[in-house]
């Protein structure tokens, strides 16, 4: 409903009638009106300026009230998934693929991007390409930093997303904490429609046993997929299959004629030992739709975003917050433009005979 | 000091000495007939043919008619609209008329008098029939002290005619005529006892329609009233009309009751007034 910010202004809606009461000022004097022929259009062109000396009267007393409508909650029905975005902010999401040269991992001809920068983009065009989601947005380092909740507006989604990049990333990253923050998200929301955690993140960590089980535990009951950017970069290893990382990366003996058990165990040890292998066994082994994509190339992304829209769209609820409205400044302007109007009235004035 | 020169067309009553032919028997140029000696006649004027000729040899006396003065009076209109300013400024010129009439009615002889007039008749500005030459001036400075403000009407010249002198006179009736319909007919059927002469004094912003075009915000002096008047072609041709037959319906009242008006559209200058009379001579 309407609602004032000033509503003592309205006081002075009091002074519309003064058009029509107080003379004008300094007209000019004439002997005898009664010889002049009489107008119809003059009288009507009259008493329309005074009519318009009201209103833009009334228009600027009303907006001086500051009139406005208030913040309102509207609940609409919509159509998707409800997604929630972990974007990794840690101080190695700041560094860059890899040798400059190489562009095999990254995929892509920005390599010289910081990993931050393209997993922003990367994300922004994936909530760009599925208007119809509802997303949510956690940054996360050694702690959850939650900056969006659940909206479908884009502007708002991208803007959260923009936001990710300011300034530089912290040292630590604690992934368990920010997967458990990212599911609790839907701990008090209604099941309404296909759940979704999407994490962007340049590497795992460890995660404790307990936390380990509570997540577990949580995804479960919440029903949420959990889907992973992995945003490999040129030292990284794979999340899973043989370890035919580039040289660096010390997996297997140099030189060494590898037999098929032997890489079978290297694996098995590697999944042990490096936390992105054992993050994504231990996704894997949760039981809730999990899929990995390592973003190597822009056909990653296109395949993250296609899988997502293969699930199914279930209606949504959304409660939308319309902001509060100012409505002064119409009312400012149509005073203006009258005034305007009058002003112009008054410079076709006659000020004196000749 | 502004002087014109009037004259009237009919025989003054009055047994003062002045400038105008009169009724009354005296020392005149104007041989009106003779009379016998034993009437008592004036025996310096002894007409000796006329005593031969006659057959009762009686003793004949020339008479002549003396010349004398007439009351001239200016009766004013005091209303608000005298003082309206257009081009001219009214009120400056009824002043001065006023001084100009005041001179030379004293010059010729005449008695002068003035009667002002808005709501009612204005006892502080009415000056009897006076010879006094200083009356001029005594009345060009009163008339500037009582320049009309305010919304005041025009109704009191209808009282006017009771502080006019009895006898038949010469009455300049000054004013801008915006009156009443029939006000201006019931005016001059009250002055009718004497030869008035209606000064129109009219300005040029009255009497020709405004060029050009826009809006013109009028207020009404004596009611007041304000009116908003887009110009426009449509309008202006009305208003031409509006004037034109203002000024015929004037003449032709005013010519019912005997005389032209003179209309002064412009300043006011005393030499209009004698040209006035030589025209109508």
């Amino acid at each position: 409903m309407l609602a004032f910010a000033h509503p003592w202004a309205l006081l002075l809606v009091a002074l519309a009638p003064v058009p029509f009461v107080m003379p004008t000022p300094r007209p000019l004097v004439w002997g005898d009106l009664a010889m002049l022929p009489v107008d119809r259009a003059s009288d009507r062109l009259a008493l329309a300026l005074k009519l318009i000396a009201a209103i833009a009267m009334t228009a600027i007393a009303v907006a001086l009230a500051g009139p406005y409508l208030p913040e309102a909650t509207s609940t609409r029905i919509g159509r998707g998934a409800e997604i929630v975005l972990l974007l990794d902010r840690s101080r190695s999401m700041d560094q860059k693929f890899g040798p400059e040269t190489n562009t095999l991992h990254s995929g892509d001809a920005r390599v010289d991007d910081s990993k931050a920068k393209i997993a922003k983009r990367l994300i922004g065009e994936f909530s760009a390409g599925r208007p119809n989601d509802v997303f949510s947005m956690i940054d996360f380092t050694n702690i959850a930093i939650p900056t969006l909740d659940f909206t479908q507006k884009q502007a708002s989604v991208q803007a959260a997303i923009r936001a990710a990049d300011v300034g530089r990333g912290l040292a630590d990253t604690d992934i368990g904490h920010a997967l458990v923050a990212a599911g609790e998200r839907y701990s008090d929301r209604v099941y309404t429609g296909s759940r979704i955690v999407l994490l962007v993140s340049d590497g795992g960590g460890q995660i404790e046993p307990d936390t380990r089980k509570y997540i577990t535990q949580l995804y479960k009951r919440n029903r949420i997929a959990l889907y992973w950017i992995y945003i490999r970069s040129y030292y990284s290893p794979p999340l899973s299959g043989p370890l035919d990382a580039p040289a660096g990366v010390p997996t297997s003996g140099p030189g060494a004629a590898v037999s098929a058990e032997d890489q079978k165990a290297a694996e098995d040890a590697a999944d042990a030992s490096i936390p992105e292998r054992f993050l994504n066994k231990f996704f894997s082994g949760i039981g809730i739709p999990y899929h990995a994509y390592e973003a190597q190339n822009p056909q990653a992304l296109k395949d993250a975003i296609a899988d997502v829209g293969r699930l199914e769209a279930h209606p949504i609820t959304l409660t939308d917050t319309t902001p509060r409205r100012d409505l002064s400044p119409a009312l400012f302007a149509l005073a203006a433009l009258l005034t305007a109007l009058l002003a112009w009235a008054k410079f076709l004035e006659r000020r004196a005979w000749d | 000091m502004d002087e014109f020169f009037y004259r009237i067309h009919w025989r003054a009553r009055g047994h003062l000495p002045g400038g105008h032919r009169g009724t009354q028997a005296g020392a005149g140029f104007e041989f009106t007939g003779h009379r016998l000696l034993t009437d008592g006649a004036d025996p310096r004027r002894l007409d000796i043919r006329a005593s031969l000729r006659d057959p009762f040899e009686r003793w004949q006396v020339r008479v002549f008619a003396q010349r004398s003065a007439i009351p001239v009076v200016l009766l004013a209109d005091l209303s608000a609209s005298m003082a309206v300013q257009g081009r001219h400024d009214k009120w400056a010129s009824v002043s001065r008329l006023a001084a100009a009439m005041a001179w030379s009615v004293s010059r010729n002889g005449d008695l002068f008098s003035f009667v002002g007039c808005d709501q009612t008749v204005r006892e502080d500005l009415f000056l009897p029939p006076t010879h006094r030459r200083a009356a001029s001036m005594d009345l060009a400075q009163r008339l500037h002290a009582a320049r009309p403000s305010g919304h005041a009407t025009a109704a009191g010249l209808l009282q006017a005619a009771q502080w006019l002198p009895q006898r038949r006179s010469l009455v300049f009736l000054i004013s801008d005529f915006h009156h009443p319909a029939g006000f201006t007919e019931q005016l001059l059927a009250s002055l009718q006892a004497h030869d008035v002469v209606p000064l129109v004094l009219w300005d040029p912003v009255e009497t020709h329609v405004p060029q050009g075009r826009g809006l013109l915000r009028l207020q009404d002096s004596e009611t007041g009233q304000h009116r908003l008047v887009w110009l426009r072609n449509a309008v202006k041709d009305q208003w031409r009309e509006a004037i034109a037959g203002r000024r015929q319906a004037l003449l032709q009242t005013c010519q019912r009751h005997g005389r032209t008006p003179l209309i002064i559209e412009d300043a006011f200058h005393p030499d209009q007034l004698t040209r006035y009379f030589h025209a109508a001579a």
